[in-house]
């Protein structure tokens, strides 16, 4: 049986059966003792009628179910009343209309209704024998007996699934509402995770806790992009998954560089890797960190297509270029959220990153003069009018 | 019989301890040097020898070691090319101060010292400089010295687990901590320089590798699957050898290891570790036992493949740079630390190794397993509160309570599983009555560590673990920070849960139970506040935690203390109270804790990064 039932579902069945019973045990009362009445036969027809009746008004008001319900077991408390001295208060069939009465109101409100169902069972009683005068008559009939009884226990049995139902259905709305907390964390989580990936870092934490707006202008950054050569046309002529997969961990490898030199990828853009340092704010020493880091990915390149050559492995050169300079930053508000810088310093660094010889590490003359003494550098050509860069290498020790 | 190669590097190094000599009088000296090769292991010299020459070392490395009162060998310093050894004993004629081994293949040159006495006649400025050179080095003193894990060897144990991916993958985990190279056998043939005549491939080979080890923080070296030459060199240049173990074989010893490590093989110095690789991360794994009962490794990991958790988590072991927690005990007040490891996991603060006294040792374990923080908070509110685990009481012959019921509660939520299957190493402690010791459980079955862990004597009836008796290690140590340093190192989180709560007694004496029964109907609630027998127990139990709190702060890097103490030791109903009074102190400390340690600049030459992300 699925457990979507809800949990006024039984109540109607519930009261077919009530129904039935009590029209058995008027009956048998009626063959074998007091004869049928026309008391007894108004009963028996009410009956007939009654669990169709309050069903009726259930179906017409559902949003007032629980209020009808409650009320219904008051009348069903004082119907009860009614059959109790319709049969002369014997004392099994009494004993057991009392407690089906009470238990089911205890079952559907609690105490208080238990009280006024008791208050109900007695008006029943009373208005019954304010109209036929007293009536006390018990019966030890064992078929009454046995009636009633068996009645009891068919309403136990229902009564006992109604509560394992009921527990049922808790356990299992439980269980949704645990699964769905933990959907709906997961999901918080992935589009956090999404969030932050798209946008650096520093810019994120800001954006959580202050609104950002517009564009901020940041003076000074340090950029270093790198580019894969002849790119394309690797991926014409080996396998795309792999050149792919090669191009996946050299970028992953840049991430762990480039981080440890306090650098954030900014982007990557096809075959093109993006960090910068000093958004949301520089540091002293960015530039040079920069140009330490473009060294050490330079050296992980060569030292990676060292190993896919002595594989036989295809492998991909680069350059690499490093400039430090100002740029605009902020939210692209499209569909998609992403950050982005513009400016002059994007603009240098991509003209760099063009001329800058294969397998070299170029720089800027703003960089150069940022970064210090620990690097040697030597003019390595320009760029359109009078944008001069620089080869770099490590100074020895 | 010097090597035609590099004449001009170990000039260089001649130069440094003997001067400025012109290149005759150097080679003169040259002529002196005999050459010695000393595989992996091998030991140069012993304390106590008699010391009459000393050694260049050409390529390699060397581990001083000095005995301490226990006879302990402990590292003091490591050699490599360029530097000197044994000059102290050949200057002063004393034995030698201490073990010098080789941690590598080496190559080294010694001049005996009838050689440097008949050097020093001719020249003797070069005895000046050897002696100022010796000087110097005993006046700038022992410095505290951890030998860092510099080479990484993989070696597969089962043809299929695919080494090439793992080592990968460890090498850009390990890219976050330092410049790392990754080596296998076809590439390093690609880096040799072509032979040239007279040349021997060690040599070169060696040479190679120093200056790759010279110029990295970190060096894999990927072996082969069979047990070549290669592999074999990867082993004796390693620092720590990782066996790569594929969880669908059966564990028993394999060829390779057999041909590595068995007794035709020589002396490896390097620690092993165990690495289990499991696919999925979603079971518990099992069965890492019978993996450790046939070998000989020091340490040992579960690395799931499905993600890069498990990987990062062993290059942060691997470079130092893992964050430990301990948790201590203290009865409900613990509770407060399911809420401080919800903080940590907000901060994105990884857990790489965790331990624990009492209830700590028990959330501990839930967090060893790699549970989620919703998932320890229930299964410790169904286990301490609804579960009543603490009610069992008993004929108080052996204690107040019998203790089968907390035994079976711990049991029925953590299963049968072992410590050594845990995802994070672990461990908890407790109190060894049989030997009057502190106890760290490493490995077993974890329900009974736990329940031997939390036991508190009186309330509960000793543990009994191979013949002796366990009870609650808050008797003697409540927050084993110490075992965990030992164990782990790195950076450790520490959780205090008790506090002093002190409570003073307006009273001269206890009470008679006739005593106590008459001020409590009088309504007069003066008897009302003693604390009672359990409370007593756990009290005196739970002592150990404050004895020595000022060093306990100095060597933990984070201590954090939540205030709990309004809170009683047996409060469980609590649970929810406490768990956010947790949460909401260590989100405090914890930021904190990390701007203060923001600084993720590359530190040496090298680059070095300590874990605190953003």
């Amino acid at each position: 049986m699925k457990l979507r039932l809800n949990r006024f579902a039984l109540f109607y069945p519930l009261r077919i059966v009530g129904a039935f019973f009590i029209i058995l045990i008027v009956s048998v009362y009626s063959l074998l003792l007091g004869g049928f009445t026309p008391y007894r036969l108004l009963l028996i027809g009410l009956f007939l009628v009654y669990p169709h009746f309050i069903r009726y008004f259930a179906w017409q008001y559902p949003q007032d179910r629980l209020k009808i319900e409650r009320r219904a077991f008051l009348l069903d408390s004082f119907l009860l009343g009614l059959i109790v001295y319709a049969i002369g208060f014997s004392a099994v069939p009494t004993f057991a209309l009392i407690t089906i009465a009470q238990v089911n109101a205890l079952a559907v409100s609690g105490f208080r209704d238990m009280l006024f169902s008791i208050v109900s069972l007695v008006l029943g009683i009373a208005v019954s024998m304010l109209f036929g005068g007293a009536n006390f008559d018990p019966n030890n009939l064992i078929t009454l007996d046995i009636t009633a009884s068996v009645f009891l226990f068919v309403y136990f049995t229902f009564f006992g699934f109604s509560v394992y139902h009921s527990n049922a259905l808790l356990a299992q709305s439980r269980t949704e509402l645990r699964e769905q907390k933990a959907t709906l964390e997961i999901e918080k989580r992935r589009s956090d995770t999404l969030l932050l990936n798209l946008i650096p870092a520093g810019i994120a934490a800001e954006i959580k806790h202050a609104k950002v707006d517009g564009f901020t202008l940041f003076d000074p950054v340090t950029l270093v992009a790198i580019d894969f050569c002849d790119f394309s046309e690797t991926l014409e002529s080996q396998e795309p998954d792999e050149v792919l997969a090669h191009l996946l961990h050299c970028f992953k490898a840049f991430d762990a560089i480039a981080a440890r030199h306090g650098f954030e990828k900014l982007k990557t853009l096809g075959d093109r890797y993006l960090a910068v340092a000093g958004v949301p704010r520089g540091r002293e020493g960015d530039a040079a960190a920069g140009v330490e880091a473009a060294l050490e990915m330079r050296q992980f390149l060569a030292d990676l297509n060292v190993s896919r050559r002595a594989h036989g492995k295809f492998f991909l050169e680069a350059r690499i270029a490093v400039h430090t300079g100002r740029v605009l930053g902020g939210i692209v508000e499209t569909e998609k959220v992403s950050y982005d810088l513009w400016g002059d310093g994007i603009k240098t660094l991509i003209r760099l990153l063009e001329e800058a010889p294969v397998g070299q590490v170029v720089i800027s003359e703003a960089t150069r003069r940022a970064a210090g003494e620990e690097f040697a550098s030597t003019p390595a050509g320009s760029v359109g009018s009078g944008l001069i860069f620089y080869n770099v290498e490590k100074c020895a020790a | 019989m010097m090597n035609e190669e590099s004449p001009s590097q170990t000039h260089v190094w001649l130069r440094r301890y003997f001067g400025d000599l012109p290149l005759a009088e150097l080679n003169e000296v040259a002529a002196h040097l005999r050459h010695e090769e000393i595989s992996s292991g091998g030991l140069l010299y012993r304390h106590g020898d008699a010391g009459d020459c000393m050694h260049f070392v050409l390529t390699g490395r060397l581990e001083v070691r000095l005995r301490d009162e226990y006879g302990n060998a402990l590292p003091v310093t490591h050699l490599s090319g360029g530097d000197l050894v044994g000059e102290l004993s050949v200057l002063t004629g004393n034995r030698r101060a201490a073990d010098v081994v080789a941690i590598r293949d080496s190559t080294v040159a010694r001049l005996d010292r009838q050689d440097y006495e008949e050097i020093i006649r001719d020249l003797p400025q070069v005895g000046f400089n050897i002696a100022r050179y010796a000087l110097d080095r005993l006046v700038s003193g022992t410095k505290r010295f951890t030998p860092r894990v510099t080479n990484i060897a993989i070696v597969p144990l089962h043809p299929g687990v695919s080494p090439a991916e793992f080592g990968r993958r460890l090498e850009l985990a390990l890219m976050q901590f330092g410049k790392t190279l990754y080596l296998d056998s076809q590439t390093v043939r690609e880096l040799l320089p072509r032979p040239r005549g007279g040349q021997t491939d060690e040599f070169q080979l060696q040479m190679v590798l120093d200056q790759a080890e010279k110029t990295r923080r970190f060096v894999i070296y990927q072996a082969d699957a069979e047990a070549t030459d290669w592999t074999r060199k990867c082993v004796r240049q390693a620092d720590r050898v990782l066996l790569l173990a594929d969880e669908t074989r059966a564990p028993a010893i394999t060829p390779i290891e057999e041909a590595l490590f068995g007794k035709s093989a020589g002396a490896i110095l390097a620690e092993k570790e165990l690495i289990l690789l499991r696919s999925s991360r979603r079971t518990t794994p099992s069965g890492t036992a019978t993996w450790l009962a046939p070998r000989q490794v020091e340490r040992h990991s579960n690395v799931a493949l499905e993600d890069n958790d498990d990987i990062a988590r062993l290059a942060r072991l691997l470079s130092g740079n893992a964050v430990t927690l301990v948790l201590g005990g203290g009865g409900a007040r613990g509770f407060a630390h399911i809420g401080i490891i919800r903080a940590i996991h907000e901060a994105k603060i990884p857990i790489d190794a965790v331990g624990g006294t009492s209830i700590g040792a028990i959330i501990g374990g839930l967090v060893a397993l790699g549970w989620d923080d919703e998932r320890i908070l229930n299964t410790c509110k169904r286990g301490f509160v609804d579960d009543r685990p603490l009610d069992d009481y008993t004929f108080p012959l052996f204690a107040l309570l019998q203790g089968e019921k907390l035994g079976r509660t711990i049991r029925h939520y953590t299963g049968d599983v072992d410590i050594v299957d845990l995802w994070l190493p672990y461990f908890c402690v407790s109190t060894n009555l049989s030997r009057s010791r502190l106890e760290a459980h490493h490995s077993g079955t974890l329900w009974r560590a736990l329940k031997a862990s939390a036991t508190l004597p009186g309330i509960l009836p000793p543990v009994i673990k191979n013949g002796e008796l366990h009870v609650d290690g808050g008797v003697l140590d409540n927050l084993p920070v110490g075992a965990m340093k030992q164990f782990i190192g790195g950076s450790t989180i520490a959780v205090r849960a008790t506090g002093t709560r002190e409570f003073t007694v307006p009273f001269d004496s206890f009470p008679t139970p006739l005593q106590y029964l008459r001020s409590r109907l009088s309504g007069r609630a003066n008897h009302a506040n003693l604390p009672s027998m359990i409370k007593l127990l756990v009290s005196a139990t739970t002592l150990g935690s404050f004895r020595g709190a000022g060093e306990l702060q100095d060597k933990t890097d984070l201590f954090l203390q939540p205030p709990v103490q309004a809170f009683d030791l047996l409060d469980w109903k609590a649970i929810y109270k406490l768990v956010d009074i947790g949460y909401e102190y260590a989100q405090k400390q914890l930021s904190n804790w990390i701007e203060a340690n923001r600084d993720t600049r590359s530190r040496d030459g090298l680059g070095y990064r300590s874990f605190a992300q953003n």
